[in-house]
């Protein structure tokens, strides 16, 4: 009988001790999760209160800005237009690049132009002269300029003419013709 | 019996413990979890917030830097480099003034004005892209040089031009310019908020456009005195 008095009170003692246990871990285990949850919701708070000043500042300026609409609509046209002006000069074909590098190789005394025809893709060019030798000036110039040509890819000879010129008057009846074609790359500038 | 209500005060004993391990968990689940995700979002909004802020405070910085009579000059030379339409008067002007520098003669001028209407669905509302309208020139001169020095001219001129073909047999020439215009699409430039300042090579080109008009207009001065 003793005995069994003595182990109901063990078993007494070790339910209340687990209990008590229980207790102090799950407070403990609420007290954590509630500061954590506290901690976090502060932090939170902290945050949407920085969004909120940002959002007011934002629209602060936005409305500044608006003020000055008109200014505003002002420059960004012209920056609008700049860069397109830009685009423009950038993508032009430079026909007259072209035809001015050519020119530069006909001598200016005793050589006349008698055609040019150029588009993106040639330029033909037609001169006539009664010196015989500016036409060796000529293919010297061109070969001295197609290695430094960006673009050509290669020039005809399309015809070479000898005219005799039988009116009386004339002083020098013998007059030239020639005509050249430079041929272009498709990406020449 | 009495071993049911002993059985029974054990659970009530642990039921304290029991409630705070599901208020703990509902803690995490409901208040800790969303709270630990919503943080990130938070940040990148703020940075988002910030960057933007900044933008706007350089744009407005930007905007009471510029002097509005400066910048009213600006825009009416860009205007007449890349004007907003087919302005046929100011085109012919300014060829006028190209024939006048190198020394040609107008034979004849024409145009092909090209779309003045277009139900295009696959333009996109606020996109306005460049136009071109094409010009068919005649030039006389006794010069041919004079001739191929007219169409450099017209290169030079404003509003923007480029010659796509010229055709030149004696005294005589023909060429094929195309003229550069494009409407102001003003509806999508009041909606936009974030204003730059005009870059280095922006400058650069509205000087190379000044000297460019100075140049001009004096001949075209002299022009109109006619």
């Amino acid at each position: 009988m003793k005995e069994d008095v003595n182990l109901a009170l063990s078993s007494d003692v070790h339910i209340k001790k687990s209990f008590r246990k229980a207790v102090i871990i799950s407070f403990i285990f609420f007290a954590i999760m509630s500061i954590i949850s506290a901690v976090l919701m502060m932090y939170n708070l902290f945050l949407n209160n920085q969004l909120n000043d940002l959002s007011k500042k934002t629209s602060d300026l936005r409305y500044s800005i608006n003020l000055q609409s008109t200014k505003k609509t002002k420059v960004l046209q012209l920056q609008d237009r700049l860069s397109k002006i830009a685009e423009i000069i950038r993508t032009r074909k430079n026909l007259n690049k072209k035809i001015n590098i050519i020119l530069s190789l006909v001598p200016s005394d005793g050589m006349v132009i008698k055609k040019i025809e150029a588009d993106e893709k040639s330029v033909l060019i037609e001169v006539g002269s009664a010196d015989l030798s500016l036409f060796d000036t000529v293919f010297a110039s061109v070969n001295i300029l197609s290695k430094d040509f960006t673009g050509v890819q290669s020039v005809d000879l399309i015809s070479f003419i000898r005219q005799v010129d039988v009116t009386q008057d004339s002083s020098n009846p013998i007059f030239y013709e020639m005509i050249l074609r430079f041929n272009y790359t498709n990406n020449n500038g | 019996m009495d071993k049911s209500i002993n059985l029974s005060n054990k659970f009530k004993a642990y039921f304290v413990p029991i409630i705070l391990f599901i208020l703990s968990f509902a803690l995490i689940y409901f208040a800790i979890i969303p709270q630990i995700f919503s943080i990130p979002d938070k940040k990148q909004q703020m940075l988002d917030q910030e960057s933007q802020l900044a933008s706007l405070t350089n744009s407005l910085n930007v905007l009471r830097s510029i002097s509005s009579q400066n910048l009213d000059r600006k825009v009416q030379l860009a205007n007449t480099a890349l004007p907003n339409n087919k302005d046929i008067e100011l085109i012919y002007q300014s060829v006028a003034v190209a024939a006048l520098k190198s020394n040609v003669e107008i034979a004849a001028f024409g145009t092909r004005p090209g779309k003045i209407y277009s139900k295009d669905g696959n333009i996109k509302e606020g996109e306005f892209e460049t136009d071109e309208m094409v010009l068919k020139i005649q030039a006389i001169s006794g010069e041919a040089r004079n001739l191929t020095r007219f169409s450099n001219e017209i290169q030079k001129i404003l509003p923007l031009h480029d010659v796509k073909i010229l055709k030149l047999k004696e005294d005589k020439s023909t060429y094929e310019v195309t003229s550069f215009y494009k409407p102001s699409d003003i509806k999508s430039l009041v909606e936009r908020q974030v204003v730059n300042p005009l870059s280095r090579e922006q400058e650069e080109l509205l000087k190379v456009l000044e000297s460019q008009w100075n140049a001009q207009s004096s001949v075209q001065a002299s022009l109109s005195a006619f």
